[in-house]
């Protein structure tokens, strides 16, 4: 009966390998209030954009200049423009806010990407690693803020831009250089539980000023950068995501599927096979 | 002595016409009026026409005064000024003691002159913290303004009560249109004011007959019509977000901006960064200081180190507006799925129903066909 | 299938020429693809970071999941039946995956790095799309190991064919569970896009229908191919064989559909049904012509007409392209959209690797053994 040992030992071997998938979550994770952090304060913002060119400045990217024809006036994110300002103009309010990686807590680009190019570092920023990544840009496709960008104009190796929130900064204890520079300190640097109160006692102190809501401090299950604005966050283009970070689904049911084919479509399938009749079709093999 | 005009005063003392016109034009340009009017101001200055000024000093550090005297081009206006003849000037004037209060009393009698008061009014226990000639600062004041054209307010102490004005305000200074509600009041704040700004007011008014428009602190507008921050040559690095953040440091050396250091430009109406002090020399953001906003009403309540307020702002229409997530098929791909979708469906559609509808084919066991 | 003719003439067929035309146009524009970047050789842009190489491949992985339905039915489940078209359904998932690699090789920006993969410590479980390209992987090797016997008895390598032989039901069992895996972790992938995905095709069931759509996609084009190639040829219809494989479909479309609709009344998404817009309008095209009009024909007694699963399949496999266009592309939020029509080298690369696919298997059909002979089929 070789065939079915062997039919036994692939089932064997495939359900380790389907246990060890399972085990592989279960990781210490660290304490998401000591994760680096922003908070930005929409009310105080002036949108001078001097935010925008500390991180040009800091990480060398080059200033565009769109279909618009303005120089250095992007409309949006891109593969060189890694934070800027939008502005809102409601009928009878008005509002910047800042785009840039959120650096979630738990990110839908981490759980995503195929070579783990894109890590959540234990200090906070969700990094990128140029040197794993394929360009599959499968992490555009997850992040619900719409923040990574891709190079599409470099001919080879084009890459995947994003904040880093500074991370080679941060490591050696220094504030985001968008933050340094913010004129107002709209944007701040710190650790997040720090942040979230900072946030908290602003709304508290000055009801009228803010929209009771600290914007990423439980979103889509936290975030690093998080947002205090005086008008509706779904008009500044952040939407509501709910608590639950959104990897969760997508983890959990990898939890089920791949253990449960990997153990269970063998055992069934060898169940099958031997309880099955047999014609006699398979004297007419080699087919 | 007095010659008869601006234009032969000038000549006699060795102005050329050449440099006498561009002085017209230059006034023109002060005043923010189009260049053809220095014409009128050319006309205005070679008419006969004498305006008497009285000069009260009250509480004052006389530092309007010593700027006045570090005046543009100084032989020129010196002659606009000696045009004017200026009958009672405590700092300046030849006379003093009782031949000084003669001469202003034969002017205040005469009436139509102009009167230009430096310095703030103490009011508290009758205005005793100031008096000169035994008469209090306020009395002066009063009997000044009684027969004058109009009033001119030099420097932040008569304008808005300056710095003897800060809490506690021993002295209750206060300031000239707090006092003087009957005659047509301008004030010309700064400590010390611009002279430029006196000299073209006036120069204005002999071409006019009338004082500049103001704003609603009477402020001439063509001199404190505009912010520092509008104006000012750093502004660049402001909107580059290159500020400096300590005194020497890299940006401090490259002429970045201030306004971390506390420059109160943003919230400051001056014409400083185009006129400059001292002949054009120099102001302080040029100099590296941010601007302490000593033209405006109780700028010493701003704290020179604390940052301006910037709340007043208008984006400009090209402003990256706000992106909201959309979901919707754009027409163009509507259109094309629409069209594909159609012509697929529709013709295998119709191929389906003609072959089901058929009867159905041989049966499995006949021979292949040979085709 | 046009391209396909008798075997003992030896003339090249009219088809040819074009399809080598289309196949080389491919070629060339992949290897310009490869030398100036996707920026100038692609429309996609920041808005749309996927296009319909994504959509192609979306649509050909459950086409050519034909390969692993038919392995399971014929090995497993034993059924004689479908003896006699197990190696056309292999051939056709062999080609079908060639394709969707090479396509997959040509979107991925930095393809330099591609065996990044592979790496085990890079390699990220939680990701689905990590599993996919493992997975397809493995199940291209497996189809190789399945197709192989078709070349080797030609070639006259009789003991890889031998033990192969033995090693089938291990080789196609792999097969299943790896297409089990992939073929529902294609829908996994889209778990990840939540509020960014249109609520009327995200679900947390999408791999489960995502399985059960490619069951019953590779079913259609088993039905669809089988049939346009048996007519082709002249062989004799096996309507015994159709009609399970009609049977079969509408079971796999019965549950799509129910899971579909449980999920709609589930969420309380149905309003979204009843909006005169655009994704409602695709849902109902989708669900009318995708999933009932097929039922309709096959719960009917045209399942045993010898054209009623080839067309209900031509309807289901319309239904399976709606949903995944929708699912990579149509469907997807993004702010302030641009419009997306792919280029000139994306269509043409597609047309052009789909063209040579046909050319392959026509090659393959004259030159191998890929039918059995008339006599030995059963009713």
């Amino acid at each position: 009966m070789t065939l079915s040992r062997r039919d036994f030992l692939k089932a064997a071997g495939l359900a380790i390998g389907g246990a060890f998938i399972a085990t592989e979550s279960a990781q210490a994770k660290p304490d998401p209030n000591e994760y680096a952090a922003m908070l930005y304060d929409a009310t105080m913002c002036v949108g001078c954009n001097a935010c925008t060119n500390a991180c040009r400045q800091w990480n060398g990217t080059a200033p565009e200049t769109d279909d618009r024809l303005l120089y250095d006036a992007p409309k949006e994110l891109s593969s060189d423009t890694w934070t800027m300002i939008q502005l809102y103009q409601g009928e009878n309010d008005t509002s910047f806010v800042k785009r840039q990686c959120m650096h979630c807590v738990d990110p839908a680009c981490v759980s995503g990407c195929p070579v783990q190019a894109l890590q959540k570092t234990a200090e906070g920023p969700v990094t990128y690693d140029q040197d794993r990544c394929i360009g599959c840009r499968y992490c555009m496709y997850t992040c619900p803020f719409h923040v990574p960008r891709f190079a599409w104009d470099t001919a080879q190796m084009p890459v995947i831009a994003k904040c880093t929130l500074c991370a080679d900064r941060v490591q050696d204890g220094l504030p985001t250089a968008c933050a340094e520079r913010c004129p107002t300190s709209a944007l701040i640097f710190g650790k997040r539980g720090d942040l979230i109160a900072e946030a908290e006692k602003r709304i508290s102190e000055n009801p009228a000023r803010y929209v009771d809501h600290v914007y990423g401090k439980d979103d889509a299950g936290g975030t690093s950068v998080m947002y205090l604005a005086g008008v509706s966050f779904e008009n500044l283009g952040l939407q509501d995501l709910g608590t639950k970070p959104i990897p969760e689904i997508s983890e959990g049911t990898a939890n089920i599927i791949l253990p449960g084919v990997l153990l269970g479509a063998p055992l069934l399938l060898g169940m099958i096979r031997l309880t099955a009749k047999r014609g006699g079709w398979e004297d007419t093999w080699p087919l | 002595m007095l010659e008869s005009n601006v234009q032969e005063a000038a000549i006699s003392h060795g102005v050329s016409r050449r440099d006498f016109l561009k002085f017209c034009s230059m006034m023109a340009g002060v005043l923010a009026l189009p260049r053809s009017y220095s014409t009128y101001i050319e006309q205005a200055l070679a008419a006969p026409k004498r305006l008497p000024v009285i000069w009260l000093e009250l509480q004052d550090c006389a530092g309007c005064t010593e700027a006045l005297l570090r005046a543009t081009q100084p032989t020129v206006s010196q002659l606009v000024l000696d045009v004017l003849s200026v009958d009672y000037h405590e700092t300046i004037m030849a006379a003093s003691g009782n031949l000084a209060e003669a001469a202003k009393e034969a002017t205040l009698k005469a009436g139509g002159y102009l009167l230009v008061v430096e310095g703030s009014i103490p009011q508290a226990d009758n205005g005793v913290y100031c008096t000169v000639g035994g008469k209090t600062a306020l009395q002066l004041l009063e009997e000044a303004a009684a027969n004058a054209v109009a009033v001119v307010a030099v420097g932040n102490c008569a304008s808005f009560g300056g710095w003897p004005k800060a809490h506690p305000n021993p002295t209750g200074a206060t300031f000239v249109s707090d006092l003087v509600k009957d005659k047509p009041v301008m004030n010309l704040p700064g400590c010390p004011y611009n002279p430029v700004n006196l000299t073209a007011a006036i120069v204005h008014f002999l071409t006019f007959g009338e004082l500049p428009a103001m704003d609603d602190l009477h402020r001439p507008l063509f001199a404190y019509g505009a912010r520092i921050h509008d104006n000012c040559p750093r502004r660049g690095h402001f909107d580059a977000g290159e500020f400096v953040v300590a005194w020497g440091d890299e940006g401090h050396n490259k002429g970045w901006c201030l306004y971390k250091m506390g420059c109160k430009g943003p919230v400051t109406f001056h014409n400083c960064p185009a006129v400059g002090y001292n002949d054009g020399t120099s102001w302080p953001i040029k100099a590296g200081h941010g601007c302490i906003a000593c033209s405006e009403p109780d700028f010493w309540e701003l704290g020179i180190y604390n940052l301006a307020d910037l709340q007043q702002y208008a984006p400009p229409a090209t402003y990256a507006p706000v992106q909201l997530p959309t979901q919707k098929v754009d027409p163009a791909t509507a259109g094309m799925i629409g069209a594909v979708a159609g012509v697929a469906v529709g013709a295998a559609g119709v191929a389906a129903y003609k072959a089901l509808s058929k009867s159905d084919e041989e049966a499995p066991a006949s021979p292949a066909e040979k085709k | 299938m046009a391209a396909i003719t008798r075997s003992n003439k030896s003339n090249i067929p009219i088809s040819f020429w074009p399809l080598m035309a289309l196949t080389l146009l491919g070629v060339g524009l992949a290897i310009y693809r490869l030398v100036v970047g996707l920026g100038v050789s692609t429309n996609m842009s920041d808005h749309y970071p996927w296009g319909i190489w994504i959509t192609i491949d979306l649509f050909l992985i459950p086409v050519a999941g034909a390969a692993f339905t038919i392995s399971l039915l014929s090995y497993f489940l034993g059924r004689e039946d479908y003896h006699s078209i197990i190696r056309p359904a292999v051939l056709a998932g062999f080609l079908g995956y060639g394709v969707v690699g090479v396509l997959l090789f040509l979107d991925i920006g930095r393809w330099t790095q591609f065996y990044n993969i592979f790496i085990p410590g890079f390699i990220n479980l939680h990701s689905f799309l990590e599993e996919v390209s493992l997975c397809v992987t493995l199940y291209t090797a497996i189809l190789i190991l399945e197709v192989a016997p078709v070349f080797l008895e030609k070639w006259g390598y009789k003991a890889p064919i031998q033990w192969i032989n033995r090693s089938i039901f291990v080789i196609a069992g792999a097969g299943v569970v790896l297409s089990m895996l992939h073929q529902s972790s294609l829908g996994s992938m889209f778990l990840l896009m939540p509020h960014k995905l249109h609520p009327l095709w995200w679900t947390p069931s999408l791999p489960l229908l995502f399985y059960l759509q490619a069951v019953y996609t590779g079913l259609s084009a088993v039905a669809i191919a089988v049939r346009l190639v048996w007519r082709a040829m002249g062989l004799p219809i096996d309507r015994m064989l159709f009609r399970r494989i009609g049977q079969a479909m509408s079971i796999n479309l019965m549950l799509y559909a129910a899971i579909k609709v449980g999920d709609w009344m589930g969420a309380g998404e149905v309003p979204l049904l009843l909006r005169p817009d655009a994704f409602g309008l695709l849902a109902w095209f989708q669900f009318l012509i995708g999933i009932i009009l097929p039922l309709g024909i096959l719960l009917s007694k045209l399942v045993g007409h010898t054209s009623g699963p080839f067309w209900a399949g031509v309807f289901a496999l319309i239904g399976t392209f709606i949903e995944r266009l929708v699912v990579s592309w149509v469907g997807l939020a993004e702010p302030n959209p641009v419009s997306y029509i792919p280029s000139f080298t994306e269509i043409f690369i597609t047309i052009g690797m789909i063209a040579g696919a046909f050319l392959l298997y026509g090659v393959v059909v004259r030159y191998f053994k890929l039918f059995p002979d008339p006599k030995q089929s059963h009713a």
